[in-house]
């Protein structure tokens, strides 16, 4: 597995040098940054506009389908949560601030929250999905909203063990005691690497010093 | 942004990751004070920017999914009031050569001018051939119209699944037993105990022939012997995909602790043997 992540990686770099120059255009494309002209749609929702409801789910329903299908185990399972990430969205949307984040990215935060709680709820960890087959396909596109550029570029410059626990661990669903049997690491490393890992990604997305490191 | 204290950073990457139970949420609660919220939602932020890095855009919700995401929204929406539709007046047509017509009459635009005038005429009239009339009586009356407003419709119960899922309550995921009617079912109940009413949703239930036997739910409760629970009543599954039965529980359910589904003769029983118990979601603790 870890040679695999090592090669994964390797190919990514190389991406990551055109990804990095080739941001997302201004037009927009599912889950854009870009504030549609009557501001965000995410504000006309909260205002139980129909029209923006519809293009709400236009707009993040790939990103949200996406995201459930990695880190649920089957596509019922996906297709029931997608379900609930939408009615959260519906509820929270007036709470978006656009000065903090882009739109895709609280639609993203609103979701992992959703799923973890689902898989809490199930008690036992999604089925692993090879890593190769989830490849940063945005960096394979070149178009990365700003969130997801911060978080490649954090990630590119992690130590291999801590992007690997990293990945492993937010990217595949493995809960750490997974990854220090998987890993044959003592649970106390996987934890102290994972959160080196996001402190790290996180200190680059708020530009302030990495803390703890 | 001030240091992060380091058991505050272990639990904060736990929740980003994996989430934390109570005990965790309440010791971080007590490491950050008022900086709990802002704090978890930088993490949260990271691991967002980390799915979205790996979030394949070319992915689309399927088209069933989304019809259901859309249909669930019907609570959220407030429908703005349509505008009014102003037709433009129809133009009239050309008059055929040599043919009379009359000029077009408007009849709305000359009304108020002939009421005015018939009005006045009367008024004339009445000055003229009565005495001046006595003072003016006020007479009150009050009509009362009784119009009666048929109820709004109930809604579907997917729609008012969807009401309950907004208010906050969350699904209990069904576990199958052996039963062959068990196999590769998927879906949930929820139940809202204050308001005494509750859907089931299933994936993959087999229908039923309702002639032979049916499904009735029965609904365990902590404060009553559970030999005897609650009869939640008999449905019948007659449709491929997705199904949504609403809860007709038979008696008050004060503490729910296990929904469980049973096949049953026609019509149901009141007393099941539980020869065969298909489905069963079992309340969380707390």
């Amino acid at each position: 597995m870890a040679c695999r992540v090592r090669r994964s990686w390797t190919r990514r770099r190389l991406r990551l040098v055109l990804a990095s120059v080739r941001l997302r255009p201004p037009s927009s494309p599912p889950g854009s940054t870009q504030a549609p002209p009557g501001g965000p749609v995410l504000h006309r929702v909260a205002s139980g506009d129909r029209a923006a409801i519809n293009e709400c789910v236009a707009r993040f329903g790939g990103v949200v389908w996406s995201l459930c299908r990695r880190l649920s185990p089957t596509e019922a399972e996906a297709e029931d949560v997608a379900q609930e990430i939408f009615i959260e969205l519906w509820k929270c949307a007036g709470r978006y601030d656009p000065e903090k984040q882009s739109e895709v990215a609280f639609v993203a935060m609103i979701a992992r929250r959703r799923l973890i709680d689902r898989r809490r709820r199930r008690q036992r960890s999604p089925e692993g999905v090879p890593l190769d087959e989830v490849e940063p396909a945005s960096a394979a596109q070149g178009e990365l909203c700003a969130e997801a550029a911060i978080a490649v570029k954090a990630l590119d410059e992690l130590r291999p063990e801590q992007r690997e626990i990293l990945v492993l661990s937010a990217v595949q669903g493995l809960s750490h005691e997974e990854i220090a049997e998987q890993k044959k690491l003592p649970l106390g490393t996987v934890k102290a690497h994972a959160r080196r890992a996001l402190l790290r990604v996180r200190a680059l997305l708020l530009g302030t010093p990495e803390e703890g490191a | 942004m001030n240091p992060l204290d380091p058991r505050a950073e272990e639990l904060l990457t736990q929740d980003a990751l994996e989430g934390l139970d109570e005990a965790e949420l309440r010791e971080l609660q007590d490491l950050l004070g008022d900086q709990l919220d802002p704090e978890r939602d930088t993490f949260a932020r990271a691991v967002a920017g980390l799915d979205l890095a790996h979030t394949d855009p070319t992915s689309e919700l399927p088209a069933h999914l989304r019809e259901r995401i859309l249909q669930e929204a019907a609570p959220f929406l407030r429908e703005a009031p349509a505008p009014a539709s102003i037709a433009p007046p129809a133009a009239p047509s050309a008059p055929s050569p040599g043919v009379v017509v009359p000029l077009p009459s408007r009849p709305r635009a000359a009304l108020p001018w002939v009421i005015a005038a018939a009005c006045l005429v009367a008024a004339l009239v009445a000055l003229w051939v009565r005495p001046p009339p006595a003072p003016p009586q006020i007479v009150s009356v009050t009509v009362t119209v009784s119009v009666p407003v048929p109820p709004p419709p109930p809604p579907a119960p997917r729609e008012a699944r969807a009401q309950l899922l907004a208010r906050g309550l969350a699904p209990i995921p069904w576990g199958g037993t052996k039963d062959p009617a068990a196999q590769g079912v998927e879906g949930d109940v929820l139940w809202d105990n204050a308001r005494q009413e509750g859907y089931m949703r299933f994936r993959g239930l087999a229908a039923n022939d309702p002639r032979k036997l049916q499904y009735q739910l029965w609904i365990f409760d902590k404060n009553q012997d559970a030999r005897h629970p609650v009869d939640g009543g008999v449905f019948d599954v007659n449709a491929e995909g997705e199904v949504v039965v609403p809860i007709t529980a038979k008696l008050q359910v004060r503490e729910p602790t296990l929904f469980a589904i049973t096949i049953e003769k026609p019509g149901g029983v009141v007393v099941s043997s539980r020869e065969r118990l298909v489905l069963a979601a079992k309340v969380p603790a707390g």
